[in-house]
């Protein structure tokens, strides 16, 4: 059987870069943005992690780190979330007949059909694209199946020589045992999340 | 749109059925201009702004405009385009001048501003929507 691709367009820190698209104070900033009734910090930028905040995390109980290092605080903005989120979704699907949206930052683009040389580079392309239309910063991850790609995508979040965009879908059986997937899966694990695919 | 609750397996067509003499215009009928479809050629990647501040004048965009921003576009010289400078958007006229990129405004009465390491071009103004008083 015909070795599947899927590609996995997944926008990082989603809320907190659409607001930034608009609010050019923001950039480079830490920002964060809240939950509905601005209970909890729902997504937060680069900068705001490295303060120590996290999701899900409290405001009151956060106010003091905020208040020192003037972390930028915003009420979510959901129809603004929606409208990027739809856009990205269009830009996508020039590529891809084939398109699933599977959450509100995240799509798949089945491209087995395609015919593709370099999937990194077409990777790169999709996310030039993404962020020239939209604004929107996306990572990119190309594998053989829907889980794999959400394993790949993490391997992006930890590793910043990637640049974003990763292809796994040369690489042999043995490679995929021994590769950093599987230290990324591991990752996955002990922040205790689940593989949702 | 007929109401679903009264109407829930029937769609209302869009014409009327004559009992008298049809109109002959019936079958040419046309849309009506939509000035969207006109500047707005990229839905995805347009957005309006409204503008503030006077240094764009001279390119007839004032105070209190909406220009129409298309992302798409690729930036050039003389183009009017709205770039992030640090924390600001600007809304300038873009000139490359010995490799380096400048935003003038427009008359050029406020220095020019060279586009740093980074800034980035938003954006290229394509319409400006003026109220005329």
């Amino acid at each position: 059987m015909k070795q599947k691709v899927f590609m996995l367009v997944d926008a990082a820190q989603f809320y907190v870069s659409c607001e930034r698209v608009f609010q050019a104070a923001l950039h480079n900033r830490p920002t964060v943005v809240l939950s509905n009734n601005d209970g909890c910090i729902v997504a937060l930028s680069k900068e705001a992690g490295k303060l120590g905040l996290a999701r899900g995390q409290p405001l009151f109980q956060r106010q003091q780190i905020i208040r020192a290092h003037n972390v930028q605080v915003y009420s979510s903005n959901y129809p603004l979330y929606q409208e990027m989120s739809a856009r990205v979704r269009r830009v996508l699907a020039e590529f891809s007949p084939r398109l699933e949206a599977y959450s509100i930052d995240e799509s798949w683009l089945e491209l087995t059909d395609l015919t593709i040389d370099d999937l990194t580079e077409f990777g790169r392309t999709v996310k030039a694209r993404v962020y020239q239309d939209t604004g929107i910063p996306v990572r990119v991850a190309i594998a053989p199946t829907k889980c794999l790609t959400k394993i790949a995508c993490e391997l992006l979040k930890g590793d910043e020589r990637y640049n974003d965009v990763v292809d796994v879908t040369r690489l042999t059986d043995e490679q995929m045992k021994v590769c950093d997937l599987v230290l990324a899966w591991n990752r996955m694990s002990v922040k205790g999340r689940k593989c949702r695919s | 749109m007929p109401d679903d609750r009264f109407f829930p397996h029937v769609s209302l067509l869009p014409q009327v059925v004559y009992a008298g003499f049809p109109s002959p215009g019936d079958d040419y009928a046309e849309p009506s201009l939509n000035l969207h479809d006109l500047i707005v050629p990229h839905p995805n990647s347009t957005y309006f702004i409204k503008v503030s501040g006077d240094s764009m004048n001279g390119a007839c965009i004032r105070a209190g405009d909406i220009v129409v921003v298309d992302r798409a576009l690729t930036a050039a010289h003389n183009k009017i385009v709205v770039a992030r400078v640090s924390e600001h958007l600007l809304l300038k006229r873009l000139q490359v001048r010995q490799r380096k990129v400048f935003l003038h405004s427009d008359p050029p009465e406020f220095p020019a501003i060279e586009l740093g390491q980074q800034d980035e071009i938003w954006g290229i103004v394509t319409y400006c929507v003026h109220r005329v008083r």
